[in-house]
This record gives C-alpha cells, structure tokens and sequence, in this order.
C-alpha cells in the first residue's frame, strides 16, 4: 500500500491525473451511452458498436498517456511513437470485437465480451508501457502487476455486463463508475508495480517523444472524445424523451379509456388507469400489489371463469362501500418474460339498471306505475302459489271505473290520464301494505288482498275503495265525479287456479255493473250458471243468423177515422230446432250487447221491405231500430237498400225508435234520424212515457208519430190518472202534428176510451193478434171487402 | 264569541301572517278555493282525538305555509268543515292528500272553483272548536241543501268570525 501511495502522492502532478480521471469519465459514460443506442437501434448496431469501442479505446488511451504526462520518474523518458500507435489500435480492435459479442445478447457473450473490453485495455496499457523509453532499468513488482491486470479485466467485465443487462440510467452510471474504476486501477496500480532503476549505461531515448507533440495528440484524441460524448449525451436525451413519450402516449391512452384497465404481474396488481381509479375511488398507489380478490367484496370469491383469458361478472367494492357490478375481460401479455396480463373492468351498472328497467315496464304499466295485467297475474299465481303451501286464503277483486269514458271522451286524454294516476293514489291508501293494487289496463283495476276473516274484509276493502272512489276528483281544476264497480272472488271459495279466479271475478263485477254501479258483488255460483246460459244463447244466437232461424209477424195497425187496418208493425220470432219461440225480449238484449243486432236487423229491414212490397195495397209497414243499430255507422244506407231491393216507397216506411237512442250523443243521432227521414221514411217514437219521456226530445226532432206505451192502456178504465195521461199524450201530440197510436188495446171498453180522446191509430188484440205474412193480405182484403 | 284554538304553539289570536298570503303576494297568480265537509273517522279516547287532530292541523299549517295556501278548519268533535285557497296545483295536490284520507268519511266537496281574492289570507290554517262552533251553527250555517249554497253560507260566516281584530286579539 505504502508503494501506491508514493507513487500517487510523490510521482505524480495531481493536476493531471484529475484531467486523466476527467476525460476517462468522459470516455466511460459515452461508452455506456452508445452502447444503449446500440441496443435500441437494431439496424446500425455494427457502426454504432464500432463508435462505441472507439469511444472506449480513445477515453483509455488518453487516461493512460495524461495520467504518463502526470508521471515524473525522476529520469529523462521519451515515447516509442509505433507502439504508441499501435496500442490506441489494439484496444479500438479488441473493444470493437468485444462489443459486437455483447451486443447479441445473453448473460455469457456480455461477460465475455466484458473480459475482452479489459483484456484490450490492459493490453494497451502494457504496450503503452512498453513504448515508454527511460534512460534506465524498469522492473516490476509482481504481485501489484497481478492485482492490476486482475483488476483491469474483472471491472470492465462486470461493468460491460451490467452496462448491457440493465437499460437505466442508474445502472448506466454505475457501469460507466466500474469501468472508471476498472482503468483507473489497471494504470495507478501498474504504475506502483513498475519499479525504475536509474542507469548511466542507458542512454536517452533517441528519438523522445517531446511533450509538445504528445500534448498535441492528447488535447486533439480528447477533443474527439468530447465531441463524441457530447454527441452520445444528445443521442441519449433523444432516446429517452422518445420513451417517456412514448410511454405517456401509452398511459394517456389507457387513461382515456372508457373500461377500467388494470395490469397484472401473476396474482399482483402492477398498475391501474384512470377510469378504474375514479369507478373505485382509490388512488393508483393503493392498486400496486393488491391481488385481485382485494377488489371484491368481503367473502367474496373471483368467479372460476377468470383464468389468464377470459370473461367473468363479479362485483368489485368501491372505496365508498358500494359494491359495483362489473365484467371482467382478461388477456394474456405476451411481451414480458414473467406472465402478464390485463384485466379490463366494465362497469355494468347502466346496464343493470336498464335491464331492471326494462324487466319494470315489462311488468308495470308506466302511467300508475302499479304491476300491470302481466305483473298482476304473476302475483296472482305467487298466491295461489302460496295459498298451495301455506293454506293462506285471499280476495281477488276485480274494479271497473264507472263514467271514465264519458271523462275520457268530453275532457281528453291527458285529463283522463292524470285521473287514472290519482284513482291509483287512492286505491293505494285504501288497501294495506301487504295487498296489492294493479291496473289491467284502461279503467280496470285489480286488488289482491291478504287477510283472513273473509268475507267480512274484503267487504271492508270494496266499501273503502268505493267511498274513496266515489270522492270527486280534482284535475287541472276540473271536477270530476266517477265511481267504481266491484266483483270479488275469494280464494279457495271461488277457485284455486287464476283463470277460474279472475273469471269468477269478473262475473261478480258483470253483477255489480249491471245491478247498479258503484257497488260491490260477491262471486255466486248462479252467477256463473247465468253467464254460461247466456254465453250458449249468445252461440246459439249466432247459428240463428246463420241459419235463418228467424221469421217475421206483422201486427196490423187499425186508423179509427175510416177504421181501416192501414198498416203493419213488422216483429221478430225465433225458432229453436230444439227450444222453440225464443222471446225477443230474451235474445234482443244479448243481440245488442253483442253486436249481431245489427246483421239481425238489417235481415229484418230487408225481409219486412220485400213483404210490404208485395201487398196490394199501399199499406204502411212499421219496423223496430235498436239504439245499437241506431248507432251503427251503416244504418242510413241500409234502410235505402233495402227499400231499393225491395222496390218499396220508402214513404211506406215507419222506422220505430225507442228514447234510449236519444239518450247518448244526440247530435249524432240526431243527424241520423234526419238522414233518415230525409230518405222518405216516418219515424216513430215508440212505447213513450216508460222511460224519461222527456219532452225535450219531442221538441228537439220532429216525429212523425208518438206511439203510447201499452201499459197505459192496461188500467184506462179503473186508473183516472192513466186516462189523464193518455188524454194529454193525444193532445201533446195533436198540437206537435204528431199522429198518436195507442199500443196494446184488447178491450172494447178500451178502444171507444181512446177513440173519444181523439187517438189517430190503435194496435193491439183486440184488432189483431202479430200474424204470419200469408194471414196479412187475407185480413186486407177481408176489411176491405167488409 | 268565536275563539281560536289553544292549541300548543298556536294559541289563540295566532294569526300569524302569511308570506305568501298578504297584500305582498303576487296578484298575477289566480287563487283557488275549495269548501269540503267530511264526519270524522278518527277513533279513540277523547284525549287521543283531541292529539290526533292537533297533529293535522300542525302537519297542514306546516304544508300551508310552505306551499302558499291558507285556510280554515272547523272541527266539532264529529264533523271537519274546511276552506282551503290558494294557487291551482298547491291546492290540487293538498286536495288529493285530504281526498285520499279515510279519517274522513261522508267526505262532500261543497265547492271548488276560481276565487277572486282570498278570504282567510292571514291564516295559514286557522282552527275552530267547539265553543266557536256554537256561534257557528246557530245561525243556520250547517250545511246541506245546494252544496253551493252551503258553501257560500260557510264562507260567509267564516270570514265573519275571522275577521281580524287587532285590538281583541293577543
């Protein structure tokens, strides 16, 4: 130790061997630097790894030769200019091997060519030495010359190989130290090692090299190697920026991205983007090094379909606590030596929220927001479900809004629409929380209720919804009065299956309805007997169109002026193959509801027309309207075809209505029946004073005639008030111009009654039961004759 | 003579002036009026009766002066009278809740249409009892017959009786 010390300390100028140091710093990083931009530029790598070994065989001889100029060994010293030479060439060759060696890759060529590196340094160091001509004896300490070429060649070997192994700025310092290291050793060592030996029998070197010329080749050799290192610095800031550009490009991109991304080295969690950071409400330093499973709920379990690729839902715990359904999409990275992979996060929230949406509609109506018709029969089927199991009984009651449409159709939709939701506000404050309020569309409720102790609660419940129901409603400052309907079916009483339920339901409600409204029925099984003889007359009625199954009488009609049969009322008969004459009075009402009333009529105007147009004489012929055919949009053109079929004078025609047609939408109606009249026809307002018998409608259209109901006729004689009622309908009718025709006369008694009242036209038994067409020309010519 | 209710928080003369009721109030928002009569359904002690009602009176004073109407509510131990007024959709929607409230029974909505000022524009909810009611009816002002009628005859005597007195008062 002693030996380096002086020989640093005593034979050398410090000045120089801090330049030495300098410029071999110099040469070692630029070394270091090239070598990267060697790695990264695949293409040139053979001209950058020859600049490189030129940067490094330059900075080492220039250390060498300033770190000599350093040296004063006491005796006159001069250069050997061939070898010095050669010994700049030897170690540019021996590194330019070397590195093109490393450069391929794997830890053995880089350690190899790490030897190389020092084995071509420490070459040019002896060689060097070697030029070095003093005028005296060099020897040399042999283990120091051992350590310094040890030394000379295990540091840039390790150097080289770090230098090549680890891309980082960090590792490249410490390379670029190690084989600064690695010279300055080989040199200062070698330098204690050599031992000079003053002799006079040595002359001077003969041809020393002067310190003006090797200053010259220094200063020139070092100048080069400051341009190359500066070049390589610039190289290596370029090649950096271009990294960390490219690699914000990168997390720029994962930021934007709409998914949650994560990177996962193995089970570990590398790194996270901005859309799963923001989704979980963590920072991105709380993701490194978490496992998957951290990202889940407590207990939960990664779903088994999430390997290294695949497709999984699970939930991830949001740092608020809530837990976030999300799709997993996992992809393998094949670029990294240990197993990578991304895993892309979707957050299925909107999508869960549109599914649930969706399942809502699908199952409630949107307006009330109450479970619709398809919501309400799963409900239905869950208690019947449950009443399976449990025994738990319930009501079904099935509500009808009553005068909705009339609301709907005066006020609107919109009206009608904001009535709807409050009639739903208050079906729910009627019932409790464990009943259920649905709307089967239109103005038709339903509730399911339940209780036990029935039927007395479902009373309770039908009464509450009632009185509610029939409170007026308010909207937009509009008050409205409807009610409601109700029919119950109790459950097992009435059923246990939902078709049988709600039919029986509704049965009850069909009573209801037609028993008054604004009431409650309870389902009975007479009912349903009723209903199922009706639904077989209603088939049956509808054979009956098919088949021809009706025929006409003709009821003569007697003028008590010249007291001749002037015409007929033309009346409907039904004869079952197997029942017989079916009443009208049984089958017109069902004719009605159903519509067939208007087929049955327009056969009746068409066969009535064809007789009356084979009559001798011009006889009136008189037939019956329904308000259902009334109403009918065709009635106007059927009326003028049969008459043109028939080739009848439409003037022969008296068309009876009854003052329920007037009852509803009198100005279409009322259009009607002018239509009609305009056609020809007379028309008749037929059994007056059963109804309204308003007088209003006598005043509104002009009837050709007033035909008196026959139950004022029934009592004429006895009852002084249904003679008074006769005697005014006569003269109501005489001071309108209207003829008056009383129905129903069977008596003499009766008949002189009316006839001294000054009635225009009688009907009745007494002047003629309803007979078969044949039997009416016979009668015809029979008065005529008499 | 008429007296306003002891009520807890709302004793008598408590004609606490509306904000949204006085001369202050926007003249270009057209005033609502409605006069309904129900019978009670509240069961219970007399006690508990007497709580309940107090509860909605103080929930309907709360609602009243935050949706801007005003009012009276006569309450005889049977039967409720009230007049509610203001705007359209406040009254429309308090109207809905009282409607749909099976503590009333028999429930008739005498009157509701325009009004061209309001009556009881100091009285965010003002509440009569029983000794008020005794003036109350005596002059014939039960209501039945022609539901207008009634309601007018209601009015007339309401506003009679609530006609502010600042000196009586207090």
């Amino acid at each position: 130790m002693q030996r380096i010390y002086l020989c640093l300390a005593e034979q050398h100028d410090p000045w120089l061997v801090a330049l030495a140091a300098l410029i071999c710093a110099v040469g070692t990083s630029t070394t270091f630097v090239l070598l990267r931009v060697a790695q990264l530029d695949q293409r040139r790598r053979r001209g950058w790894a020859a600049l490189t070994a030129l940067a490094t065989g330059i900075g080492a001889w220039a250390t060498h030769f300033v770190a000599m100029l350093a040296f004063a060994p006491g005796v006159a010293a001069g250069y050997e200019v061939g070898l010095t030479l050669a010994s700049l060439a030897l170690v540019v060759l021996v590194c330019g091997i070397a590195f093109q060696l490393g450069l391929q890759g794997g830890h053995a060529r880089q350690l190899l060519a790490g030897a190389l590196v020092g084995l071509g340094i420490t070459a040019m160091h002896y060689t060097g030495m070697a030029a070095y001509q003093l005028a005296g004896n060099l020897l040399w300490d042999r283990p120091l010359l051992g350590l310094s070429v040890t030394l000379g060649i295990l540091l840039p070997m390790l150097a080289v190989w770090i230098g090549l192994q680890h891309p980082r700025r960090l590792a490249r310092t410490a390379a670029a130290g190690l084989l600064l290291l690695g010279i300055c050793a080989l040199h200062f060592l070698g330098m204690a090692a050599a031992i000079i030996l003053p002799s006079a029998e040595i002359a001077p070197p003969a041809a020393p090299a002067t310190p003006g010329w090797l200053g010259a080749a220094i200063g020139a050799v070092t100048g080069l190697l400051l341009l190359l290192g500066l070049a390589a610095s610039a190289l290596a800031r370029r090649e950096h920026r271009q990294e960390r550009q490219a690699e914000d490009r990168l997390r720029s991109l994962a930021d934007a991205t709409v998914e949650g991304l994560l990177l996962c080295a193995e089970d570990r969690i590398i790194v996270s983007n901005r859309s799963l950071q923001e989704l979980l409400g963590r920072e991105d330093a709380w993701f490194a090094g978490q496992t998957l499973e951290a990202l889940l709920p407590p207990g939960g379990v990664l779903p088994p379909g999430l390997a290294a690729e695949g497709r999984a839902e699970t939930e991830f715990l949001a740092a608020s606590g809530e837990a976030i359904p999300v799709e997993l999409v996992t992809r393998p990275l094949a670029t990294q030596a240990r197993p990578h992979r991304v895993v892309a996060v979707r957050d299925l929230r909107d999508r869960r929220r549109a599914e649930a949406r969706i399942r809502f509609l699908a199952h409630h109506d949107p307006l009330t927001e109450l479970p619709n018709r398809t919501g309400f029969a799963e409900e239905l089927g869950r208690a019947l479900a449950v009443h399976g199991r449990t025994g738990q009984p319930f009501a079904l009651l099935a509500l009808d809004l009553d005068r909705f449409k009339m609301v709907n159709d005066a006020l609107g939709h919109a009206v009608g629409d904001a009535l709807l939701v409050k009639v739903a506000a208050r079906l729910r404050a009627a019932v409790r929380a464990t009943d259920l309020v649905g709307r089967l569309g239109g103005d038709e409720f339903a509730l399911l209720q339940f209780a036990p102790g029935q039927p007395e609660a479902a009373t309770a419940m039908a009464e509450r919804c009632i009185e509610l129901l029939s409170r007026p409603f308010v909207v937009q400052g509009q008050v409205l009065n409807i009610g409601v309907s109700i029919g119950i079916a109790l459950c097992p009483a009435d059923g246990v299956d939902p078709a049988t339920l709600s039919r029986n339901a509704d049965l009850a409600l069909y009573r209801a309805k037609s028993e008054g409204r604004g009431t409650h029925r309870f389902f009975e099984a007479e009912m349903d007997t009723r209903m199922q003889r009706r639904r077989m007359l209603e088939v049956e009625l509808r054979t009956a169109v098919a088949m021809r199954q009706f025929h006409l009488l003709y009821q003569p009609l007697l003028a008590l002026d010249s007291d001749a049969v002037i015409g007929f009322e033309a009346l409907i008969r039904w004869s079952h193959p197997e029942r017989g004459l079916i009443s009208p009075a049984e089958f017109i009402p069902l004719a009605e509801e159903t519509g067939l009333i208007v087929q049955i009529g327009e056969w009746v105007l068409r066969e009535a027309c064809r007789e009356a147009a084979s009559w001798q004489q011009p006889a009136i012929i008189a037939v019956n309207l329904s308000p259902v055919q009334v109403r009918s949009p065709g009635i106007v053109e059927a009326v003028r075809s049969a008459c043109a079929a028939a080739g009848l004078d439409p003037r022969r025609l008296e068309l009876e209505i009854t003052e329920s047609v007037l009852l509803t939408d009198t100005d279409e109606t009322f259009r009607t029946l002018q239509a009609l009249k305009a056609l020809g026809a007379r028309i008749s307002m037929d059994d007056f004073g059963t109804g309204y018998s308003s007088l209003s409608y006598l005043r509104r259209f002009p009837f050709d005639k007033i035909k008196i109901d026959r139950s004022f006729v029934t009592d004429l004689a006895e009852d002084a008030e249904s003679a008074a009622i006769v005697g005014a309908v006569i003269g109501l009718g005489k001071s309108l111009g209207m003829v008056t025709t009383v129905e129903g006369v069977e008596t003499a008694g009766q008949l002189a009654h009316v006839r001294a009242r000054g009635c225009d036209q009688v009907q009745g038994y007494l002047i003629g039961r309803p007979m078969p067409a044949e039997q009416v020309q016979r009668l015809m010519d029979d008065k005529e004759a008499a | 003579m008429a007296q306003v209710s002891p009520l807890p928080g709302a004793g008598p003369g408590d004609a606490r002036h509306h904000p949204a009721a006085g001369e202050g109030s926007d003249p270009a928002q057209p005033i609502h009026r409605l006069v309904y009569r129900s019978t009670s359904a509240i069961l219970g002690t007399e006690e508990q009766v007497a709580a309940e009602v107090a509860a909605i009176v103080a929930a309907a004073r709360r609602n009243n002066l935050a949706t801007g109407l005003t009012g009276v509510l006569v309450y005889s131990g049977e039967s409720f009278t009230q007049v509610l007024e203001g705007p359209l959709a406040a009254l429309e929607a308090t109207y809905d809740r009282i409607s749909a409230d099976l503590r009333h029974r028999q429930f008739d909505l005498l009157q509701f249409t325009r009004a061209p000022a309001r009556s009881f524009g100091n009285w965010e909810l003002a509440y009569l009892t029983q000794d008020a009611l005794d003036a109350f009816w005596q002059d014939g002002a039960m209501p039945g017959g022609d539901p207008t009628d009634a309601a007018n005859r209601v009015l007339e005597r309401l506003t009679e009786i609530l006609r502010p007195q600042p000196a009586a008062t207090g």
